[in-house]
């Protein structure tokens, strides 16, 4: 009778061991992560399953730079989306695995928490879903987010900050999620143009003032399409930069016409350290922008009306230029929060 | 004696009356079974075969998502089976359904994901075991544009119509919510205590022609959808015509 006793002991014994196994074996960390917001900037909106936390932000910084989201671990997000490039790239078009060329220019992360249609062409609606696109791409990371996932389960130390920071073991759903919780806090507001406008009348000089005047005026009409708090509408407009375009743009998701050669209208913020521009970085610098916008485009059929011949004088060129300048957010660049 | 005779009378009668009772059938099972043929013949992925303009075809994939599966019974009342189920030709897939006894005269279902389910969603959010899981769906996602392929068919031929060097490619992979399409195929049939089974067949040798029209691997055989419209367009139109439902 003992020994059944004893053998009835054990068999619980293992079944509560199970039991452990299953069950998360730590406590999350819902320490909420708070956002630095410049004035004016609204709170962005952010998605009741992935609210802010310390932990999660910290691991989402983690897994940005990890190169093991390559096939041959030799790209990480970091890699195209620099911190000192404004989370961009200073490529034409961005380098893959064995330095394959994706098929546009890198777009700056910068404020990214603000979007609702990621990529140039809108087609992916969440920061959590994003993150599968350039890991599922052969030209950029090339690798399954399965076999990813199993790699990152397989790493203590990053299982745990998985279990507390989201209560489950490293898969999918916590990488999609983490990363983008690390992206939301990458916001852009203290350039020399923030400063002015909250209220610092030197922190723009008088060639940069004349520029903004400019930028904003009704004949140049820069900020018909970049407007508000990233100087862009996040529409999606055809500036007439080519005739016929390879890329079709925005059609290449809604597979309608009307959408050729259609971009989302980019943020300016840290636009002179993002270069070269346009969706196919075809324009090496912003004085070719400039120029660009100055003789109105290639008039393609579909060009936006917005994009007409403005015939700027050189010193008005130079001036917008100083404007463009002034979008540098030298404190985001730097931020050390944001490193790895 | 009399008195005997009748209480044994009685209780057989009672006896066989309880028993009908016990027997009588409430509900069964429905199997439904799906099924690829290349020219009447099972489709083996990974086998070669030959196309209306007599080229070698090796088919590679053949996935394809159904979803809202239902079954009608004589009395207009829908039976719903299935949400949403990714068939992988692989291992085609087969299904138990317990239904009401009775008789049955429709089979409905949808080639594609429905709309709700198809754009703004998250993969990563659904367990592993849902064919729309990154698990589950993997390969029939687009990452770039947010949304499930519904049928993918792909392979390699020879343009040339030589067998021994199959180097070119066909891939048709078709989805978005245009392409969703509801199937109504009348059959009937009954659910007792003898199972009834259904199968879903594809004739995949029709996914490439028809009487109405042939697709022509040599000048069409990529489609991603959106990067060539017309030609998801046609194939979609020859692949829900090579869907029958058989008992």
């Amino acid at each position: 009778m003992g020994r059944f006793r004893l053998f009835c002991a054990f068999l619980l014994a293992l079944s509560c061991k199970s039991d452990l196994v299953i069950e998360p074996p730590a406590t999350m960390d819902l320490e909420p992560y708070i956002l630095n917001l410049p004035p004016r900037f609204p709170a962005p909106s952010i998605p009741a399953d992935n609210a802010l936390t310390i932990a999660r932000v910290e691991l989402g910084k983690l897994l940005f730079h990890d190169t093991r989201f390559s096939r041959d671990n030799t790209v990480s997000c970091a890699s195209c989306h620099l911190q000192s490039a404004g989370f961009a790239d200073n490529e034409t078009i961005s380098i893959g695995i064995e330095g394959r060329l994706g098929f546009r220019n890198a777009t700056s992360l910068a404020n990214v928490a603000y979007q609702t249609a990621l990529f140039m062409d809108g087609g992916v609606p969440s920061l959590e879903v994003q993150v599968l696109a350039p890991l599922d791409d052969e030209t950029e990371m090339d690798k399954s987010i399965i076999v990813l996932a199993e790699e990152l389960k397989a790493d203590v130390n990053l299982n745990a900050k998985s279990l507390r920071a989201y209560g489950r073991e490293m898969d999918p759903y916590v990488i999609t999620r983490a990363i983008a919780a690390f992206e939301r806090t990458l916001i852009s507001g203290n350039s020399p143009y923030d400063q002015f406008l909250n209220g610092d009348a030197s922190a723009l000089s008088p060639q940069q003032q004349n520029g903004m005047n400019i930028f904003f005026s009704t004949e140049a009409n820069c900020s018909g399409c970049h407007s508000g708090q990233d100087l862009s509408d996040r529409t999606f407009r055809n500036i007439g930069l080519y005739v016929h375009y390879e890329d079709k743009g925005r059609e290449r998701v809604t597979a309608n016409p009307e959408d050729n050669g259609k971009f989302k209208v980019p943020t300016l913020r840290n636009i002179a350290v993002t270069g070269p521009y346009m969706h196919d970085g075809s324009l090496q610098s912003l004085e070719e922008v400039i120029d660009h916008f100055s003789v109105g485009g290639v008039n393609h059929p579909l060009q936006d009306p917005l994009v007409t011949e403005l015939n700027l004088t050189a010193e008005q060129k130079a001036d917008l230029l100083a404007f463009l300048e002034s979008l540098t957010d030298r404190t985001f660049l730097e931020n050390s929060a944001f490193a790895p | 004696m009399k008195f005997v005779r009748l209480f044994f009378t009685v209780a057989l009668v009672s006896i066989a009356f309880l028993g009908c009772k016990e027997s009588e059938v409430t509900e069964g099972y429905l199997r439904l079974n799906t099924t690829a043929n290349w020219a009447g013949t099972p489709l083996v992925i990974g086998d070669i075969y030959t196309d209306i303009m007599n080229r070698p075809i090796l088919v590679e994939q053949f996935r394809t998502y159904i979803s809202n599966v239902s079954v009608m019974d004589s009395e207009g009342i829908e039976h719903p089976l299935k949400g949403v189920e990714q068939l992988n030709f692989n291992a085609p897939w087969s299904s138990d359904f317990w239904l009401p006894a009775g008789n049955y005269t429709q089979l409905k279902f949808a080639i594609g994901v429905p709309a709700s389910l198809n754009t703004d969603v998250d993969p990563a959010s659904y367990p592993n075991d849902n064919p729309l899981s990154i698990f589950g769906a993997e390969g029939m996602f687009w990452t770039w544009a947010s949304g499930y392929i519904f049928t993918k068919f792909e392979g390699k031929t020879a343009f040339d119509g030589d067998a021994t060097s199959m180097t070119d490619s066909y891939a048709f992979h078709v989805g978005t919510d245009q392409f969703y399409q509801e199937h109504i195929f009348a059959i009937d049939f009954e659910i007792s205590e003898e199972r009834e089974e259904l199968t879903i067949e594809f004739d995949a040798d029709q996914f490439l022609f028809n009487s109405d029209d042939t697709i022509n691997l040599a000048e069409d055989n990529l489609t991603h959808t959106m990067d060539n419209m017309p030609l998801a367009m046609r194939f979609m139109e020859l692949y829900n015509s090579a869907i029958r439902v058989k008992k």
